[in-house]
């Protein structure tokens, strides 16, 4: 399914917009009242994290969040479960992200039986690198779950021939050395690794860029430079975490998120 | 029975590298830059200069004689780690590591502490070494020890206050991650104990074996053979993964890890016995989690064992069967404090507490031919004020 969504887009001449949200924060009917807003807004993809207490990769408002669904309940079963409600009603897409503990603590191959069940289309558990995801990648495969791999800045040639040989989906270019967190704009540096790791796949899967990403300006440079989506993360979140008021916060989030919808579209155009 | 873990970064199941993809190469680099130091007699040698002259070695293996006819069996010995320069056994890891640090070309080093005492050890290597040490501390552990805080700054370090989690330990690690992944060009991060992604939980073990190495040594020499035991007590598990790891293949020795109660029922900080297999902090062992897989914040009254997961190496020892675990609670542990503190004049960390409290339990079913090695990890000065509050 994530594979189709991203040669529909490019067949439009179009970047894939991937949304990040935290299940649960604030809680899980508002997650689905969010969501319902983001589809609207027009997102490709949608991401969905799973809060994990130790978030490693993640930086200040990620782990806020992730605090936030905590205390309200969220576990992996009820966010999978809210899942199933929303594929009920969406078409779209979705990935799950979360860390390896909540795979390992139920059960590798359960967890994954019951989020296929759930309608999720693919995993990514950014504490998972290469070689310890044989396990994951077998029960994924066997399940048809796409499994998403990370490349980073310090990945060489070698080692992203590998990630490329084993992902599914597509590949998820951590932007920059460090965590999850806006950013003003896309370094040089970025910039350059983008187009150096879409030269070294070759087209052989998608790619898609995240971390520091939350601007059109962002998302469009993202494009421009070889990605075949982006990934918006914190700045939505924070966005999310300002309102109170369902009515208000959809505004927002429609108003936002149509705008890094749109920058998708502009960034292709010859 | 040879034994030869880490095999491919694991013990049997346990260790691993569950780290972002970002730090894989970070780690592979670490694992290269180690295989070659340990063959290179210059840092070899610059090492044992550091060990013996700046942190005080070889300690004693003490015989603690009035101890033993307290407890009335077998004699108790004590390898006294305390007596280091920094008063724990924090210093032989953080001069093997800092100094690693050095010849890896990395300048600026990193570390997590939970009461400060690996904190303070890595300022001291760094100012030894002329690195800048940057040390994560959660902001509860900073209220509860702002002495070692303080010291740390004396010493040259700078103090990050962790805000995130519950504000210990566990979170300052996170942090600590969080920094290498953004400056790992040109940052060492210093783990102080056996736990992390490999090749740490290595490293840590074998510069830490020096304790173990000692003890056999000695033992040979005051008794003309190995002791019959030896007991340390676990947190991450760094002084007892070094006092056991040589002495894992001479089956005749029981090797005895004791882990932190706490008030006694389920709290503590015992991931062996209580906790379930686990990946956190980049590595699989056993970790106190709640039946999500969230972690679990941890208690114990010494602070130096209060961490929610415990190195992997213990995971396989305990699941080998080759090393005994065992839980002592706060009342005991501070009861053998005391006694320790009357009867020999030598007031033991709180930590190393616990351990001298199960010797003396296994002591008075021996014979007083049979012998007794008990890891003193640290002084227990740093202690002093909880006991006073406490008021017991």
């Amino acid at each position: 399914m994530i594979s189709d969504t991203f040669r529909g887009l490019s067949r439009r001449h179009e970047g894939a917009l991937i949304c990040y949200i935290m299940g649960g924060d604030p809680d899980l009917n508002e997650t689905k009242s969010i969501i319902d807003s983001l589809v609207e807004a027009g997102i490709d993809i949608l991401e969905i994290g799973i809060p994990f207490s130790e978030p490693i990769a993640d930086g200040k408002t990620i782990q806020a969040a992730g605090i936030r669904a905590i205390s309200s309940g969220s576990n992996w079963k009820s966010v999978l479960i809210m899942i199933s409600e929303i594929k009920k009603k969406h078409k779209i897409p979705i990935v799950v992200m979360t860390y390896y503990n909540i795979l390992y603590n139920p059960g590798v191959e359960r967890f994954i039986d019951f989020a296929k069940q759930c309608g999720v289309d693919g995993l990514i558990i950014p504490d998972l690198p290469l070689e310890e995801s044989s396990n994951v990648a077998k029960s994924s495969k066997a399940k048809s779950m796409d499994l998403i791999m990370m490349a980073a800045p310090s990945t060489n040639q070698a080692r992203l021939n590998a990630l490329v040989k084993s992902s599914t989906g597509f590949i998820y270019l951590v932007s920059h050395y460090g965590v999850t967190g806006a950013k003003g704009v896309l370094s040089n540096d970025t910039i350059n690794l983008i187009r150096r790791t879409k030269q070294s796949i070759n087209g052989v899967i998608p790619l898609a860029v995240g971390f520091g990403i939350s601007t059109p300006e962002q998302v469009a440079t993202a494009l421009n430079s070889g990605a075949d989506g982006a990934v918006v993360g914190s700045a939505l979140i924070e966005l999310i975490s300002r309102y109170d008021n369902r009515i208000e916060r959809a505004e927002r989030i429609i108003e936002y998120v149509s705008k890094l919808k749109s920058a998708t579209l502009t960034s292709i155009r010859p | 029975m040879k034994y030869k873990y880490p095999i491919n970064g694991k013990f049997g199941i346990y260790g691993g590298q569950f780290v972002p993809e970002v730090l894989m190469p970070a780690v592979h680099e670490l694992e290269a830059a180690y295989k070659k130091v340990k063959e290179d007699t210059s840092f070899k040698r610059e090492l044992e200069w550091y060990l013996a002259y700046y942190a005080g070695r070889p300690t004693p293996t003490y015989l603690a004689k009035n101890l033993t006819k307290f407890a009335g069996g077998a004699k108790i010995y004590l390898k006294r780690e305390d007596l280091l320069h920094g008063g724990a056994h924090k210093i032989n890891n953080t001069l093997g590591q800092a100094l690693l640090a050095k010849y890896m070309k990395k300048g600026r080093v990193i570390a997590e502490t939970g009461a400060g005492q690996h904190g303070v050890a890595t300022a001291m290597a760094c100012a030894a070494l002329g690195l800048q040490a940057e040390v994560y501390m959660g902001s509860e552990d900073i209220k509860r020890q702002e002495i070692n805080v303080y010291r740390m700054t004396l010493l040259g370090a700078k103090v990050h206050k962790v805000d995130s989690g519950s504000k210990t330990l566990k979170d300052a690690i996170n942090e600590a991650l969080r920094d290498w992944v953004t400056n790992l060009v040109n940052t060492h991060y210093l783990i102080g104990s056996v736990v992390g992604p490999h090749p740490y939980p290595m490293i840590v073990r074998d510069f830490q074996s020096v304790i173990g190495k000692e003890i056999k040594r000695d033992m040979m020499k005051i008794e003309g053979r190995a002791p019959d035991a030896i007991v340390a007590c676990v947190g991450g598990g760094s002084n007892s993964m070094g006092s056991f790891y040589p002495f894992i293949e001479d089956q005749a020795v029981k090797l005895v890890g004791v882990e932190a109660g706490g008030h006694g029922n389920h709290s503590g900080s015992a991931a062996l016995l209580r906790g379930r297999e686990g990946v956190l902090h980049g590595m699989l062992s056993h970790v106190l989690e709640d039946s999500d897989g969230q972690i679990d914040d941890t208690y114990s009254i010494a602070a130096g064992l209060d961490y929610s997961a415990v190195g992997p190496e213990h995971s396989y020892l305990m699941k080998s069967g080759r090393v005994r675990y065992t839980i002592v609670n706060d009342s005991e542990a501070i009861v053998a404090f005391r006694k320790l503190s009357l009867l020999e004049g030598i007031i033991p960390a709180l930590e190393s507490s616990h351990a001298i409290a199960e010797a003396i339990r296994m002591a008075r079913d021996m014979n007083e031919k049979q012998s007794i090695v008990v890891t003193l990890s640290g002084r227990g000065d740093k202690d002093v004020q909880t006991i006073i509050n406490r008021g017991d």
